[in-house]
């Protein structure tokens, strides 16, 4: 009888551990530690091994550095439940900008943080942000620090060169690179700025190949990228219908460089070869 | 005077009545059709968060999804037949995250095949539907009314 017992009790144990242990390699581990930027201690909070923001200026009694243990720490409280883009809001405090995560603080940015950054609160906030999203979806794989470097890159500077370490015998650290690119210089898009334009649209259906135009929205510096629009169509007997547009940087019939981030608001075309 | 009135009445009610039995024969709406309607509207707006990750996984649209400018809403065509369907809108996140639906108007002259994409929210100053502007349609999953 005992024996009978032993095996679902030892089955449950390994699935539950397994189960653990999977949430654990899953989700990112935030931390955080002080570095070293233009010789001024900073205080920067890593998920992973990406630093998603980087503190140059004190608050009130606290350091950098504790300031980092305390977003870190508000950062881990809200990742208990999983984490999506819309959990994140930007509000207007005083002069400055806060993040928010379901309504509670994650973190300030003064506008002495901003200017030790290059960058408007605004900018900055949404930055820190979006590498906060992007690590999340990376889930910890390793990158390196780019909050220095985004900020830098909203206003046309170089970025400062860091160094960091966990507390307290700093390291040198390594070039930038962006999760999202596996690697690729990361550019700074301004998200909210809307633009429109027509490019040539190209339509593979199941009737046959179309051509003509097509009208694309989206934020501005995407939209200047876009070269053409690939379509691809299927037609189930008029029952249902799947289409998906992909604005694309380069004109190929091999390669779909997509464009992030555009999509398309009109099309007009004409048959070019029937099946 | 209300004899008037109650004439003007009469005229309305018949003229409705003849543009809705009008758009029900042109359209072949039925019980059936105004469910399917409903049906597909109402797991969009609840599985659209799942239908949105698909759509990002087998696109690419990656980097777009992480800021938050993607999202998935039901979408209507009108023109071609009816269709009912999800639409994945893509865009600023800021207006992304105000649209509920997507209209679709088709048509056709001769050969040519024009198409224009709607996405729509609902302003709450006024109560009335606008067009969102710097959003699109990236993929459509839809079928017949």
């Amino acid at each position: 009888m005992r024996k009978r017992l032993l095996i679902p009790i030892a089955v449950s144990t390994i699935v539950v551990g397994a189960l653990v242990a999977a949430a654990a390699l899953t989700a990112p581990t935030v931390t955080a530690r002080s570095a070293t930027v233009e010789g001024r201690a900073v205080g920067q909070v890593l998920m992973g091994d990406t630093a998603v923001l980087e503190l140059f200026t004190p608050a009130g009694r606290s350091t950098p550095y504790q300031r980092a243990q305390a977003v870190a720490d508000r950062l881990r409280t809200a990742m208990k439940k999983p984490l999506r883009a819309e959990d994140f809001a930007l509000s207007a405090t005083g002069a400055g900008e806060s993040i928010h995560t379901r309504g509670k603080l994650l973190v300030s940015v003064s506008p002495a943080e901003a200017a030790a950054h290059h960058a408007t609160a605004f900018s900055l906030a949404r930055t820190w942000r979006d590498q906060i999203l992007q690590a999340l979806s990376a889930k910890g794989t390793a990158t390196e620090p780019v909050a220095t470097k985004s900020a830098a890159d909203a206003t046309g500077k170089p970025a400062a060169a860091s160094s960091a370490a966990p507390e307290p015998a700093p390291v040198e650290s390594k070039p930038a690179s962006d999760p999202v690119t596996g690697g690729a210089t990361r550019t700074a898009v301004d998200w909210t700025a809307n633009a429109q334009k027509w490019v040539p649209i190209f339509s593979l259906e199941t009737g046959g190949a179309y051509i003509g135009a097509a009208q694309i929205a989206g934020p501005k510096a995407q939209v200047e990228k876009v070269k053409g629009v690939a379509e691809l169509r299927l037609d189930f007997k008029g029952f249902a219908r799947i289409y998906a547009y992909v604005p694309v940087s380069t004109i190929s019939l091999t390669k779909l460089d997509r464009v992030q981030g555009v999509s398309v608001w009109a099309t007009g075309d004409l048959q070019l070869v029937g099946f | 005077m209300r004899r008037r009135g109650n004439r003007i009445a009469t005229v309305l009610l018949v003229v409705l009545l003849c543009a809705s039995v009008a758009a029900t024969a042109a359209w072949g709406l039925d019980l059936g059709s105004i469910l399917k309607v409903g049906g597909i509207g109402l797991m969009v707006s609840q599985f659209g968060g799942q239908i949105d990750k698909f759509i990002t996984s087998a696109l690419g649209e990656r980097e777009a999804a992480v800021v938050g400018a993607t999202k998935v809403v039901p979408i209507l065509s009108l023109g071609q037949g009816g269709y009912v369907g999800a639409a994945q809108v893509v865009g600023n996140p800021d207006s992304v995250r105000k649209v509920k639906a997507v209209f679709q108007l088709e048509g056709s002259i001769g050969s040519f095949r024009p198409r224009i994409l709607i996405p729509t929210y609902v302003d709450k100053a006024q109560g009335t539907p606008e067009r969102a502007k710097g959003v699109g349609v990236s993929a459509v999953v839809e079928f017949k009314i």
